[in-house]
């Protein structure tokens, strides 16, 4: 034992050293190290923690924790109306967020890319603006939108000679608000970045569907849409790992009790809920890894359909 | 609309056939400008009437689909910043919280993107493909367990809790940097250290001057982030003196029945709050596209 500590120390250092005396060679790892180092205490660390806390229910706030086996799991899929409320909204939301925002995207794209249009810069810094403001604006301006007596939407429908809806109390107005607050934030968003991938696209692909006497719709849908592809799929994807993280809009539109009927939870907010407003926080937890797995199995599935890869090179 | 423009080019002595074609391309940018036009107005109009709602009296009737005040007044924007609700520290706290964690994570993001893009090291793309992973797992999900270890760290309540997260860059910026820097050319790296520049020089001197473009890509959509973020400095943040802004905004949306003046302060504050994240979009503008798509394909 002792000459092995002896003589292992010395025989090591060597490309210790030389991996030290190297500039080139250690610079990389200390260059990538600050993610990892911070990747690895404030999100890796939490989850192994969050392993044994979905099994656990706090009590209260004091920091005990009691172990309850598969409770919070059995509860969370069986006995839980908000969480069946979330996940309904999720795919409601997630569904008719891309039905509603992604053809109309691909419409704008096309009159926003046509040759004739003028000043095109600005009307896509227009269309864009909505999707960088803060999700507490939007949330904000689509209460003031839908406000029951000095909102835009009544007052337009009185001017119509409609009626005076109470958007806010009723259920079933909760998911069509909350797709139109979408549509206006996100659509322009979507538009820009499908802008961007036909600007890939080059001329003489175009030019020689004109030659070969292609319509201009028919070299939208048979030419353009295909190799749009790849940016549907990031849009896509993006978008439904979006809607299932959605925060900041349900909680200023729809308020911290779940909106009308306590139909209007989302994942995050009931979450925030459970373990801000209950300290359920082995519980939320617990919904946490659920959302989690939903999210992943949803962006696998989505890679998969589109074929997608991230980060590959040109080939 | 048509007549004129075919009118016009009917003067100048072209065949008819091709007078015909410019004047239909006249007619098809008029009503495609047109057409984009109103789409457009149909979509800002409602927040050019919000912005105009927070300039009018509070004592008399607006009509929500004009955007010009009733009856012009700053009351709205006195109170906002009236001893009652304060907003400017709700503001001065989100500045500094979304600088210094910019600044930190720009530099991070920058200096991982130069190394996975232009270094050659055993098991980068081991780590890229983590970078990759991580920027698809749905960590957001984990805010309770990460609730847990901040106040196991002491940092609840504490800015540091907020800053330090972000220190590393994150996994998107990382991406995204490391897309730009592909293109810048290798050459002159190599041209460098045949000069003799260490490592660090090679850094600071000629990567991050050409790197310009995308540092200001990723520290806007930093610096958006951070000041736009609600949940994580929502559940940090308790002691009201230090709360951020958006936290702020929120909270105080619920107060709307107890306090007359707490709706229309906070649109107003949710107004000005979107200033900061449009100010900056019309100053990085210029790279952003071309940036962000460049990545989505590359």
């Amino acid at each position: 034992m002792a000459s092995i500590a002896v003589s292992g120390p010395t025989k090591k250092r060597s490309p210790v050293l030389e991996f030290f005396s190297d500039q080139t060679k250690w610079t990389p790892y200390l260059f990538v190290a600050p993610f990892f180092i911070t990747f690895a205490i404030f999100t890796l660390y939490p989850m192994l923690r969050a392993v044994t806390m979905g099994f656990q229910e706090s009590l209260g706030y004091t920091g005990q924790w009691e172990w309850v086996g598969l409770a919070n799991y059995v509860e969370a899929l069986t006995n839980d109306a908000r969480m069946r409320t979330a996940f309904m909204n999720f795919i409601y939301f997630t569904l008719g967020s891309l039905a509603t925002q992604l053809p109309c995207a691909f419409l704008l794209a096309l009159l926003l890319t046509s040759r004739s249009l003028k000043a095109k810069g600005l009307w896509r810094t227009l269309f864009f603006i909505p999707s960088v403001l803060p999700g507490v604006t939007m949330g904000v301006v689509g209460g003031w939108f839908f406000s029951k007596t000095h909102g835009f939407a009544n007052a337009l429908l009185v001017s119509m000679g409609g009626p005076r809806v109470d958007w806010a109390g009723f259920s079933r107005y909760i998911i069509p608000n909350m797709l139109l607050i979408a549509f206006w934030q996100w659509m322009g968003n979507h538009a820009v970045f499908l802008i961007a991938g036909m600007s890939g696209i080059g001329d003489e692909i175009i030019e020689a569907s004109i030659v070969d006497g292609a319509s201009a719709w028919q070299r939208a849908r048979h030419i353009i849409l295909p190799l749009l592809k790849p940016v549907f799929a990031y849009i896509s994807i993006t978008a439904a790992a979006g809607s299932l993280m959605s925060y900041e809009v349900p909680y200023v539109f729809l308020g911290t009790d779940g909106g009308a009927r306590g139909k209007g939870w989302f994942f995050m907010t009931h979450i925030q809920q459970m373990a801000f407003g209950q300290f359920r926080m082995g519980y939320a937890t617990a919904i946490g890894w659920l959302v989690f797995l939903i999210a992943i199995v949803i962006t696998v599935l989505q890679l998969r359909i589109y074929e997608f890869r991230l980060g590959k090179e040109e080939a | 609309m048509a007549a004129p423009a075919v009118t016009r080019y009917a003067a100048s002595g072209r065949s008819p056939d091709a007078r015909a074609k410019i004047g239909l391309f006249r007619l098809r940018a008029i009503l495609s400008t047109v057409l984009a036009a109103i789409l457009a107005l149909i979509f800002i109009w409602p927040f050019l009437c919000i912005v105009g709602s927070t300039f009018n009296r509070i004592d008399v009737v607006l009509n929500p689909l004009t955007p010009i005040p009733a009856q012009f007044s700053t009351r709205f924007y006195e109170l906002m910043f009236s001893e009652k609700y304060r907003i400017q520290d709700y503001v001065l706290n989100s500045v500094w919280v979304a600088v210094a964690t910019t600044a930190l994570s720009t530099l991070a993001s920058t200096l991982s993107g130069y190394a996975l893009a232009k270094l050659r090291f055993p098991g980068r793309d081991l780590l890229f493909s983590l970078i990759i992973g991580v920027m698809l797992l749905p960590t957001a999900t984990m805010l309770v367990p990460q609730f847990i270890v901040m106040r196991d760290l002491n940092l609840v309540n504490s800015y540091w809790g907020l800053i330090l997260p972000g220190v590393g860059g994150g996994a998107f910026g990382i991406f995204l940097m490391r897309q730009f820097m592909l293109g810048i050319p290798t050459e002159m790296l190599e041209a460098a250290r045949m000069d003799g520049a260490n490592e660090f020089d090679l850094f600071f001197r000629i990567v991050l001057p050409n790197a310009k473009a995308g540092i200001g890509v990723i520290a806007t959509l930093s610096l958006r982030g951070t000041w736009n973020a609600l949940l994580w400095p929502q559940i940090l943040i308790t002691d009201v003196n230090k709360r951020l802004l958006m936290p702020a905004i929120a909270n105080l949306n619920q107060q709307q029945v107890a306090d007359v003046f707490a709706l229309p302060v906070v649109r107003t504050a949710a107004i000005v709050a979107a200033l900061v994240p449009l100010g900056l979009y019309a100053y990085s503008q210029k790279y952003f596209v071309s940036t962000l798509a460049g990545a989505i394909k590359g």
